[in-house]
């Protein structure tokens, strides 16, 4: 929980948690706005904006992979709709699917497509269009589930890590929605999902008490009137944008999140909105920012464009922990000080000092790094509260204003959110 | 300026990432030579529990090594050792195996082997080889991660702290930097209420760059903050000081092991187990105080097309076991380590229709080892299956028992209670 924000420190807030961060400049313009014109200005709905991937050829045996994940990488960076990338890429790490096994990158590709259109909306909508993705057939092996031998894997995942969470539910309910799912495939040709009747079974299912579900409808539905999912999506939210609150508010918060989202529909937005009010009051802990919203942060407020540089950095992203569009498992990412691993943490390092070299001259971060003005140098970097002494100490000790600069990126502080 | 990190970055696509990278770790001298190597060598304080157990005398507990392989995703017990009767074929019309296919050995009885795991027979017939069949928790759970969490808490799910991790928090000393280590991702199992194991993903990476100086870096964990994820990510730096510069010293014979793995398009290498076994190889044998390492690798959650996916994972184990003890034996230092291999649950006995099978329950252990007692405990029973699935027949606290025995870990307050209706320590 945090004390009273002042301007600059509820914009930088708002930014580097519903956003990517600013370039220092833009951050000193927001500032200037205020923090509700500009809390107003990031929900506003977003302009029409280019398909990142638009003309790209995503042969996965030619670098298609890589193609795809840097056009995305290259989006967040340059983006001047910030919060909706932002959700985009939240959503990816809950509604999970990976190219790992989904080969085929345009089939990721629509997926997060799909987030990108309706993210904001209806959630059982988005559960539907979801059940049905191809790559979600794939990945969780919808595609070959039928009446005869119906795979389980999607109904678990659906119940346990989309839409109500553990404890929720009994393996009969799984059994349940994987027997009505069953008969959609992902047609490797066209660019759609097609249902098969005979793979089909049509029987009347009982899930989460529901009689009669045989079909994706009627399995959406029965999920999402459950009276667990308001609040698996209330905390999901909570989670990822106001940090893992002190069971002194919790409650509270989920409370008030789940009744916004019940009031509206079922749309997700206008939950991230109330979230976002409720951090500014006050509802809100330090989160670690993961590898991909840390190294975009980074990249915007030094001013690198790195398109070029993104296309070589698969490594980099990898051992950081975090490849965009290849989460590691169904359940997505790992959260809090799991990112503080030895491995992790060297790789970030390493990003940073490679971030740093690219950063150019006159850019603000560096010059403030240069001057040694290490107060204005956090300030750029939309940071809470100056540097520590041990950061301070660790950035004077660097050999020049780029080593300054990249131990700045990586400093503890700037590792949260 | 950065340049070398700055190249390795841009470089990062193919062999120009290994040449940078080595380039910029030879500029490097380590700030200290860390002091703390000789503590793991030092006698145990837990003396009443090293009594009670039988292991060779010539290696003290505090020299002995545990290695834990992480089978994630749920490893296909039945496919793994498959039984030699009952229903197991009926209920697997695609994707049972031939059974001209199923490697034999007298020492596994009932039961034979994947023939991916074809090279472990010779372990098995020298006694150095134990399978623990049926192995599982009461009242089992099909999620992938009430079970990863059952497994590696030992079923304390009140206990924020894995079952090695409160054995690390029971040391009356730190461990070297590199005394607890995962390889690959971070081993939960090992995660202490204050200690942490050090990660290494990739050992070509594990430097940091040229121009921040070790000295720097630990300068950021000082003083500690208040702020608990300020001071875990604090901690982290200065452990990871620790780590790379203990690192240097055995880095040129791990990276040699590590060089010739071949990486994907997206920088995933391949074969995960022969690496990371290689690399658990050298660090036993380079001095630095390793006392247990993780080896973890996913991709066993086979719910479709289950048969090359497994049979190239298992043989990728097999290759990774095969040439772990070679090394340790050439070095004569073999009798020193105890591993064992986890997975979070075994899979449904009756495939589904995508031929690969669905979450099940109970699993199958291998545990090996020069001081063990061999052979087959449990079974793989399809005939008295739970819904679809194999009970448990051996609880992992028995596992976990003998390998907290073999570490000279104190049982009782660790798992609660001793586990030991089965002996499996010689």
């Amino acid at each position: 929980m945090v004390d009273a924000m002042d301007t600059r420190q509820a914009v930088g807030w708002l930014h580097r948690r519903a956003g990517f961060g600013l370039h220092p400049d833009d951050l000193d313009a927001a500032v200037a706005r205020g923090t509700d014109a500009e809390l107003g200005r990031l929900l506003a709905p977003p302009e029409a904006r280019p398909d990142p991937w638009d003309g790209l050829d995503l042969d996965p045996m030619d670098g298609g992979r890589i193609e795809a994940i840097v056009a995305w990488l290259a989006r967040m960076i340059t983006t001047t709709t910030p919060y909706a990338d932002r959700r985009t890429w939240n959503l990816h790490g809950w509604l999970v699917s990976s190219m790992d096994k989904v080969n085929q990158p345009i089939m990721m590709v629509d997926q997060i497509r799909m987030f990108m259109a309706q993210g904001g909306a209806s959630m059982p909508e988005l559960l539907r269009a979801l059940t049905t993705d191809r790559a979600m057939l794939v990945y969780l092996d919808g595609r070959t589930s039928t009446g005869e031998a119906p795979n389980e894997n999607y109904g678990r995942e659906l119940l346990e890590l989309f839409a109500l969470g553990v404890g929720n539910y009994t393996e009969d309910d799984v059994l349940a929605a994987a027997r009505a799912l069953t008969g959609w495939v992902a047609n490797p040709r066209g660019d759609e999902s097609i249902f098969v009747r005979f793979r089909h079974d049509d029987a009347p299912q009982v899930l989460l008490g529901v009689n009669g579900v045989h079909d994706v409808d009627t399995v959406i539905d029965a999920v999402v009137n459950d009276p667990a999912h308001p609040r698996f999506v209330a905390r999901r939210v909570a989670t990822d944008y106001l940090g893992d609150l002190p069971d002194d508010v919790l409650p509270d918060v989920l409370d008030d999140l789940a009744s916004t989202y019940t009031a509206a529909g079922m749309e997700l937005d206008p939950v991230i909105a109330r979230a976002l009010r409720l951090g500014l009051d006050g509802a809100t802990v330090p989160i670690v920012a993961a590898p991909i919203p840390w190294l975009v942060t980074c990249m915007r407020a030094c001013g690198v464009p790195f398109q070029r540089a993104l296309r070589s950095a698969r490594n980099a992203l990898r051992e950081m922990g975090q490849i965009p569009l290849v989460p590691p498992s169904v359940a997505g990412w790992p959260s809090g000080a799991e990112w503080f691993t030895s491995s992790s943490l060297v790789a970030r390092t390493n990003v940073a000092a490679a971030v740093a070299g690219e950063t150019a001259a006159g850019q603000p971060v560096l010059v403030a790094a240069a001057d040694g003005d290490l107060d204005r140098l956090a300030e750029h970097l939309a940071l809470p509260e100056p540097f520590s002494a041990g950061t301070r100490a660790a950035i004077r000790s660097a050999p020049d204003p780029t080593a300054r600069l990249a131990l700045a990126l990586v400093c503890p502080e700037n590792l949260l959110s | 300026m950065i340049t070398i990190s700055r190249r390795r970055f841009l470089a990062l696509t193919g062999g120009l990432l290994a040449t940078g990278c080595t380039a910029s770790r030879a500029t490097k001298t380590p700030d200290a030579v860390p002091g703390s190597t000789t503590t793991t060598t030092s006698t145990p304080t837990t003396t009443g529990v090293v009594t009670t157990i039988a292991t060779p005398p010539e290696v003290a507990a505090g020299d002995r090594v545990l290695v834990l392989v992480e089978l994630r995703g749920g490893n296909d017990a039945v496919n793994t050792l498959p039984p030699l009767t009952g229903a197991y074929r009926d209920m697997r019309p695609t994707i049972a195996l031939p059974e001209a296919d199923v490697v034999l050995t007298g020492s596994l009885p009932g039961h034979g082997l994947h023939p991916s795991l074809a090279p472990l027979t010779t372990f098995a017939e020298s006694g150095r080889l134990a399978a623990l069949a049926g192995i599982g928790f009461p009242d089992p759970d099909r999620s992938h991660f009430v079970s990863m969490d059952r497994w590696a808490r030992a079923d304390r799910l009140d206990e924020q702290a894995g079952w090695l991790g409160r054995w690390l928090d029971s040391l009356p000393d730190d461990l070297t930097a590199l005394g607890a280590t995962s390889l690959g991702s971070r081993g939960d199992v090992l995660s202490g209420a204050v200690r942490n194991p050090t990660v290494i993903d990739d050992v070509d990476a594990f430097a940091f760059p040229a121009d921040l100086s070790n000295a720097s870096i630990r300068l950021l964990g000082d003083p500690l903050s208040e702020d608990p994820l300020l001071a875990a990510a604090q901690r982290a730096f200065v452990d990871s000081v620790g780590a790379i510069e203990e690192f240097d010293a055995i880095a040129d014979a791990v990276r040699a092991k590590a060089a010739d793995r071949p990486a994907d398009d997206l920088g995933q290498q391949r074969g995960a187990f022969s690496t990371g076994l290689a690399v658990a190889a050298e660090m036993i044998l380079g001095d630095v105080g390793t006392r247990v390492v993780t080896v973890s690798v996913a991709g066993f959650d086979t719910h479709s097309d289950q048969l090359a996916t497994h049979a190239d994972l298992l043989a990728d184990l097999a290759d990774g076991l095969t040439g772990f003890w070679a090394t340790l034996d050439a070095a004569g230092e073999a009798d020193r380590v105890l591993l064992a291999t986890t997975s979070e649950f075994g899979r449904r006995v009756r495939e589904n229709a995508s031929s690969g099978c669905d979450h099940g329950a109970a699993g199958v252990s291998f545990l090996m080892g020069s001081s063990i007692n061999d052979g087959l405990h449990g079974a793989l029973d399809t005939s008295n299956l739970l819904d679809g699935d194999l009970q448990a027949q051996i609880d992992p606290r028995v596992l976990f028992t003998a390998c907290l025995d073999w570490l000279g870990g104190d049982v009782e307050q660790i798992l609660g209670r001793r586990y030991d209706d089965i002996t499996l320590l010689a």
